[in-house]
């Protein structure tokens, strides 16, 4: 069993090692230009370098705290929507339809528009962030609130519960699961969107780094960067599968996620 | 506390596009005090609507039905719920399930806790109370749920195919002990249920319903002594009622 899952960590560690090694070998082999291919050693070196020098952390603050704003400000938009449209059929009626097609509008296009409107930086990364994570989260909360059996419901209906205990009490519990599967989905594009809204706009952040980078022909620290992203973007869906893990401690394995392209 | 309930006329007739729909009645019965009675039926005779007007989710369109006698007209503090599914909240333990009643109804005490405390014992639980459901088998779920049905003491009990989901074995069981918690409660019940042996085991009469809409075919009494036992189920007054109600389901041209 041990051994198992030590093996678990330790193959694809492997893989990726033999991998790197390959890339390594083959880039110095073949005589590939680094301003084409850099090797994996020259990324490492130029990354250490930029975290040391401290020259790379004001970016990643950037993106981070970009990140963190637009999916806090997103998601609880999309909670909050999705307890409208589930508690009031009317509203159902009205709005699902037309945010259903939303979905369809490809949010990074706006990218420019949103400039327009919230100027540079901070503001328009939030914005897009915001509106590529609604999504995902709404659906997600919307099927999970409705999927409360219906026979709880009556439970609680028959002692006399009010709508609102009956929203809270065991809706939003039974919909954590479901809930937490929007969460998961939109930290990934959360991560997308910020670094569309830096090509785009910004004059900080990580995604300015890999633009101004690839101006100076800089690929070694253009893949920095994005191994940066990267990491960001495991520790990220980590830290919100850990959350699901301890709320929903019930449910366990994967959750089943309504995922979407962005 | 118990209760008596009683039906007069009792019709509920749903308005679909297609029309109206009689979906159960008119019926018209008596639960005693105390008495035992199971609500057999085909599949759609309108059973699962028969409790929810009885508990007060659904509004009678003909008749009505009284407990202790009140009519029936809202969601009632006095009638207890078990489902054919246990239905139980997967975030709290079995002794937090037990107290839903309670707290809903804003009556959680001292008091109220011990015998909840009780129930979860009386249901072989007692070991388990701060288990999670997810770590509980199928029957033990719906023992949590049959000691939620009791817990805030009502006049009426109402079970809708409890043991349905479980398999044959435990289902067996979990009749037998039915009958030992529902003799120690003296409780007034409604059981709904599609089984004849469960029936004929469990209730002191059979109240045998058609086909949609639901209406009494007749009222079987049971005069099987209680406690009952394993033995009563190959007593011949067991098998001789198991006998009849068989006949009742039969199709016409068996019954010569």
């Amino acid at each position: 069993m041990r051994n198992k899952r030590l093996g678990n960590v330790l193959l694809p560690t492997v893989t990726a090692l033999v991998f790197l090694a390959i890339w390594q070998v083959g880039v110095g082999f073949l005589s590939v230009p680094s301003y084409l291919i850099p090797t994996p050693w020259s990324v490492i070196v130029v990354l250490t370098q930029s975290l040391v020098s401290g020259f790379l952390w004001g970016d990643i603050w950037a993106t981070v705290s970009a990140i963190i704003i637009g999916y806090a400000v997103g998601c609880t938009l999309a909670f909050l929507c999705a307890a409208a449209v589930s508690e009031f059929s009317l509203l159902e009626r009205a709005f699902y339809p037309l945010i259903v097609a939303f979905q369809s509008v490809p949010k990074v296009a706006l990218a420019p528009v949103i400039v327009v409107w919230f100027g540079f930086d901070l503001a328009s990364k939030v914005v897009l962030i915001c509106l590529i994570c609604f999504f995902p989260c709404f659906v997600n909360t919307v099927v999970g609130l409705k999927s409360c059996p219906t026979d709880l419901i009556d439970l609680y209906r028959a002692f006399g519960a009010r709508r609102a205990q009956i929203f809270w009490s065991i809706k939003v519990p039974s919909a954590l699961t479901q809930i937490f599967a929007g969460l998961e989905i939109s930290v990934v594009l959360a991560l997308l969107g910020a670094v569309v809204a830096e090509f785009v706009s910004s004059r900080h952040g990580l995604g300015h780094v890999i633009q101004a980078a690839s101006a100076d022909f800089n690929v070694a620290l253009m893949f920095a960067s994005v191994v940066v992203l990267s990491i960001i973007g495991v520790l990220s869906t980590q830290l919100i599968a850990a959350i699901r893990h301890r709320v929903a401690f019930w449910e366990p394995g994967q959750s089943s996620a309504r995922t979407s392209a962005p | 506390m118990s209760g008596r309930l009683s039906l007069r006329d009792l019709q509920l007739t749903y308005q679909t596009s297609r029309g109206p729909l009689d979906a159960l009645g008119p019926l018209s019965f008596d639960l005693e005090d105390g008495e035992f009675i199971a609500v057999l039926g085909p599949s759609g005779c309108g059973k699962s609507t028969l409790l929810k007007l009885l508990s007060g989710l659904l509004a009678a369109t003909h008749g009505e039905a009284r407990l202790n006698g009140e009519i029936i007209d809202r969601p009632r503090r006095d009638v207890g719920i078990v489902f054919q599914k246990p239905t139980l909240l997967p975030w709290k333990t079995v002794r937090q399930n037990v107290l839903v009643p309670l707290r809903v109804l804003g009556t959680q005490t001292p008091e109220t806790e011990k015998r909840a405390d009780k129930l979860v014992a009386m249901v072989g639980l007692e070991a388990f109370a701060h288990y999670y459901p997810h770590e509980l088998s199928g029957g033990m779920q719906q023992r949590v749920g049959i000691a939620r049905g009791l817990v805030h003491d009502p006049a009426l009990l109402l079970m809708d195919e409890p043991f349905a989901a479980l398999d044959a074995l435990t289902r067996e069981q979990m009749t037998l002990e039915l009958q030992a918690i529902t003799n120690a409660a003296k409780k007034s019940v409604i059981f709904i249920t599609h089984s004849i042996q469960e029936a004929a085991f469990l209730a002191d009469r059979i109240i045998v319903l058609s086909e949609r809409p639901g209406r009494i075919v007749e009222v079987v009494s049971v005069s099987l002594p209680r406690p009952r036992d394993l033995s009563s189920m190959v007593s011949p007054a067991f098998i001789e009622t198991c006998d009849h109600l068989r006949r009742l389901f039969a199709p016409v041209h068996a019954h010569a």
